[in-house]
């Protein structure tokens, strides 16, 4: 059988090897020829997708490959990936591994975690140990396949008819689990394998359910552990929600495990690590960077470890070194006595706001981190702060409304989050009073809402405003919030920011809009933050047990268009009363219902009830807010369209879908805390 | 059947009820033949719709009553296909032009146009002018206002504008300046309770008297409403008893249970039950400035003097934010926090000096 042009590409010298329309890369394979040649280092395993033969890669190692390629991790120790986590995999891969005999259905196994977390390096690495062989799969590339196709006809009869991806993967499964690979190296030949999935083919995205039946159909022939790892984006449409709903994941007995970004100690031990590496190995061309570059580096990465080593190679070139900001190095070598905690601390709020311009990431947030941040607003101690930054004391009338210093910048996360600014006030509007305590605190915090809306009133300059008008409601329910206002130590006084209503008006009289631009941004977040009263200070967040809240979806959309669409139906139906919408609605229908006054169509009389009646005890509670929606809240955000009302996800409060309130939300906890103890 | 509000409404200048000095000065003054632009407003159910059929009839004679629904569509600038129904005589046409929302500049320049540009055939036996008739003017965009005074000027030998609405403060003085202003206000509690007499005798009916005056008073001196509480009287129990209770929309009756909700009790957590059912009456489509004035109306009951002015202080200030804003629910919710949060402080301190 002819061997396709497009594996050969990857595979010259594997010419036996190739003989299947699909072609499985087998990577354990590509690992262990790499090791036998004589590169004497790496392995390849972390951030590759596979995607590079192995021969030419080991050509190409010693000079110019990345070093997210050749600094991959070999032994579990050297993962940064949390050591809990790493157990968990490992203590189900073993499980699994050992017990696979007597199971009558297949393991499936589910990794999620943002990109750059180390999914991909721990299951190579836990495999390497174990003694397991990976195979993996990779989406046959459908352009070349079909072109050949077209212009080699008297080939045609030696080929197999093209298949579908989702064929193709279906058949893939079956050929892996079934047979082992060649005995070409001489290895062992009963060692223990899994399938890892790392790319979907196409047809899955768009059809779920055919993902779903194929996998049914694994469960029951399958024997080895089908491993399925899945990336997280922050600009929603997740795989993981669509390919592997709860539902779904409860029937096939999925065991999923979610990976968090690398926290950044660990990240600059690795970056020193590889720095240190490289330099003794090749003196004359690299350049050890500062500890200082180090940790921005880290810290500019937001937890993406492949990111974070590559921009540290780029760093690590000769002539880049001034790339790193200056502001930061200063900083750190003013602290350098400091412990390494405090000084990270003290770079914190710039690290977030500027951005490096190379090497940093695109670091987007999660609409629910985004809003966790500013409804459970941190606060550092007052201490913590550097002593450059002097505020003065507060005068007495106004001590009432100190807060200290907050950790994040209100500004950059509506900023960094996916939403655009009224939506994403929308959804503080929905959530914020269930963090507050006082009827007073609270009040403020409307006001700043009510401030952010007006602000935006005009539709000419709404455009240019919507930013300082999400700040507005940002900042004013952070800053109403008393009991939130302050840390428990306060050494001094430091006056947050006190956002000031009247003067955005006097701004919006002048129509000077490129300064109130800067200025209202700051108003709304900051002025929700500091109206918190009762988060003011850190002691009392961490007396004040706030425990988890379930965030829900901003009901106004769903109302407004249900308003709407009334309207309109009132209009339609009853058009031949000729009364002004307002009259219609408020006087006419209404009474009208009580009336025994004939009508015209039986849909006008259903349709009075519906309007009319009021319920005597609502009880509605809008939907629990799930990562799913974030998709909606874009659409929402384009075509102003109300989120859809179907949730796949299970949600705590509503007991009306039965059967997907078998599993309480947990994810939903864990990125909420993830917010609370993160460090970046 | 159609309900006694359309059913008994007066056709003609003369037979009007109430006003009856107005009436006859707007009778002189159509009597002329022409008359300037018009600038009709007062409360609703005051009777402005009604007045100003009996001005065009005076004026036209009873071909305006052959009424006809259109529906007519006009292309914004940005290709935006707009979908307006309109009632029109021969003289005369009415139209919504806030029925479209923001867009309504578009629909006052192409009708007043469309209309402006056809003068009528036979000017020796007709007027040769024809009427527009915008109601609700008072809730047209500043831009649609602004067109609305240029086309006026331009087109004022073909036709003449009738305006309607609530409150002429939301109309630009540019407007207001260029029409005769006739205020129509609201009917006196006798004088609804005699037209509800009167209407009740057309019908076969016997209405108490004591009762007449009970709608009336309920009816906020709105006739358009004492005469549909009537009506529903009617279905409720007949024969009228002079006691008998006057049934309220539902909405009212919920508006009011949400304002003692704030009154019984100020927390965050039942601010959120009031969200709720705000929202439950923004869906059944009570405007949100009627829920404002709701709301105040019965909060502000608890009340005693400082505290009452400053409630509405506050209460002006959200309503007119309301106004401007787009998001109605944030000013309300806005008003509801900062009333329970003023409130809780009065209750605090009354019950220090109580004890």
């Amino acid at each position: 059988m002819k061997r396709n042009s497009w594996v050969s590409s990857a595979f010259d010298d594997f010419d036996d090897f190739g003989n299947d329309h699909v072609k499985p890369t087998i990577s354990s394979v590509k690992a262990s020829r790499k090791g036998s040649s004589s590169q004497s280092t790496k392995g390849v395993l972390a951030g590759t997708k596979g995607s590079l033969g192995g021969k030419r890669l080991a050509k190409a190692l010693s000079d110019s490959s990345l070093w997210s390629e050749k600094h991959s991790p070999k032994l579990q120790t050297e993962l940064a990936v949390h050591k809990k986590k790493i157990e968990e995999v490992e203590t189900w891969l073993n499980h699994h591994l050992v017990r696979k005999k007597h199971s009558q259905k297949a393991p499936l196994l589910l990794l999620t975690g943002a990109s750059g977390s180390g999914k991909t390096a721990t299951i190579r690495v836990i495999c390497k140990q174990l003694h397991t062989d990976i195979q993996e799969w990779n989406n046959p590339l459908p352009g070349e396949a079909q072109r050949d196709e077209e212009w080699t006809f008297q080939n045609y009869a030696d080929r197999l008819p093209t298949q579908s991806q989702s064929k193709q993967f279906s058949d893939f499964l079956l050929r892996a689990n079934k047979y082992n690979k060649l005995q070409i190296f001489n290895q062992e030949a009963s060692r223990n394998k899994i399938i890892l999935v790392e790319e979907f083919p196409n047809a899955f995205l768009k059809d779920a359910t055919l993902f779903h039946s194929t996998l049914r159909s694994y469960l029951a022939t399958g024997r080895c552990p089908l491993v399925f790892i899945i990336s997280d984006s922050s600009s929603g449409q997740s795989a993981e929600r669509h390919l592997f709903p709860k539902d779904i994941q409860l029937e096939l007995g999925v065991h999923s495990i979610s990976f968090n970004p690398i926290a950044p100690t660990s990240l600059s031990k690795v970056l020193t690590k590889i720095a240190t590496e490289e330099h003794q190995k090749n003196r004359s061309g690299i350049s050890v960077p500062a500890k200082a570059t180090i940790e921005s580096l880290a810290m500019g990465s937001a937890g993406d470890i492949r990111g974070a080593i590559n921009s540290l190679q780029f760093a690590c070139l000769k002539d880049t070194s001034d790339l790193c900001r200056k502001k930061g190095v200063k900083r750190t070598n003013n602290g350098a006595s400091v412990k390494l905690k405090k000084s990270q601390k003290a770079t914190k709020n710039d690290t977030n706001s500027e951005d490096m311009s190379i090497g940093g990431k695109d670091a987007s947030l999660f609409m629910f981190r985004a809003l966790g941040k500013i409804l459970y607003c941190k606060r550092c101690e007052k201490s913590e702060l550097s002593d450059d930054v002097a505020v003065p004391d507060l005068p007495k009338h106004l001590v009432h409304q100190y807060r200290d210093p907050l950790t994040i910048n209100p500004e950059s996360v509506v900023e960094r989050c996916c939403l655009s600014g009224d939506v994403f006030t929308a959804y503080l509007h929905q959530n914020y009073p269930e963090f507050y305590t006082s009827i007073d605190d609270l009040a403020a915090s409307t006001e700043y809402i009510s401030s952010a809306d007006y602000l935006t009133n005009e539709w000419s300059n709404r455009e240019a405003l919507r930013e300082y008008a999400s700040s507005v409601a940002t900042r004013g329910i952070i800053h109403s919030n008393s009991s939130r206002a302050t840390t428990s130590s306060i050494s001094n006084t430091n006056m947050g920011w006190k956002p000031h209503t009247e003067i955005i008006v006097l701004f919006l009289l002048f129509q000077n809009r490129e300064a109130l631009r800067e200025y209202a941004s700051s108003v709304a977040t900051r002025g929700i933050i500091h109206s918190n009263s009762s988060r003011a200070t850190t002691g009392s967040i961490s007396n004040t047990n706030m425990g988890w809240k379930p965030l829900h979806k901003p009901q106004y959309y769903t109302v407004r268009k249900k308003a709407l669409d009334n309207s309109t139906a009132a209009k339609g139906i009853f058009k031949d009363l000729h009364y002004s919408k307002r009259d219609l609605e408020t006087d006419i229908l209404p009474y009208l219902a009580m009336t025994n006054s004939t009508l015209r169509y039986p849909g006008q009389i259903t349709f009075l009830q519906e309007l009319t009646r009021f319920p005597k005890f609502s009880s509605t509670r809008s939907e629990v807010l799930s990562e799913k929606d974030i998709m909606d809240s874009l659409e929402t955000d384009s075509n102003l369209e109300p989120p859809s009302t179907t949730s796949s996800l299970p949600n705590a409060t509503d007991l009306t879908n039965s059967q997907q309130t078998i599993q309480p939300p947990i994810e939903e906890e864990v990125i909420i805390e993830d917010y609370d103890d993160d460090d970046w | 059947m159609s309900l006694w509000v359309d059913k008994y409404r007066p056709t003609n200048l003369s037979k009007l009820d109430y006003h009856k000095e107005q009436a006859a000065h707007i009778k002189k003054l159509v009597a002329s033949g022409d008359f300037p632009h018009l600038l009709v407003y007062g409360p609703s159910g005051a009777g402005k719709k009604t007045r100003i059929m009996c001005l065009l009839r005076e004026l036209y004679g009873a071909g305006v009553e052959k009424l006809r629904m259109e529906h007519q569509s006009f292309v914004t600038p940005s290709k935006k296909k707009l979908e307006i129904s309109t009632i029109a005589s021969n003289y005369h046409i009415e139209v919504n032009p806030s029925d479209v929302g923001i867009q309504d500049r578009v629909v006052i320049q192409e009708i007043i146009k469309t209309v402006a540009q056809s003068n009528q055939i036979d000017t020796s036996q007709q007027k040769d002018f024809k009427v527009i008739l915008l109601t609700e003017t008072d809730r047209l965009t500043k831009d649609a206002q602004h067109a609305l005074r240029r086309t006026m000027e331009k087109y004022m030998g073909t036709c003449r504008l009738i305006l309607c609405c609530n409150s002429t403060s939301k109309v630009i003085p540019a407007i207001r300046s260029r029409c005769l202003g006739i205020r129509v206000p609201a009917p006196k509690i006798e004088e609804i309770s005699k037209i509800l007499v009167t209407t009740c005798k057309k019908e076969g009916l016997n209405l108490p008297s004591q009762l007449a005056t009970k709608i009336a008073e309920k009816s906020n001196r709105n006739l358009r409403r004492a005469l549909l509480m009537c009506e529903a009287c009617r279905v409720q129990q007949y024969p009228f008893s002079a006691d008998q209770s006057v049934s309220e929309p539902d909405w009212e009756v919920y508006l009011r249970e949400t304002a003692n909700m704030i009154v019984q009790q100020q927390s965050p957590q039942r601010l959120l039950e009031v969200r709720q059912r705000i929202y439950e009456l923004l869906t059944h489509c009570i405007p949100a400035d009627i829920i404002m004035k709701g709301l105040l109306k019965e909060v502000v009951a608890n009340c005693d003097g400082q505290l009452k002015t400053e409630i509405t202080q506050v209460a002006a200030f959200y309503e007119h934010r309301l106004q401007m804003g787009q998001k109605e629910i944030y000013h309300i919710e806005a008003f509801v926090a900062k009333f329970m949060s003023i409130y809780k402080h009065f209750l605090d301190e009354s019950m220090g000096e109580f004890f």
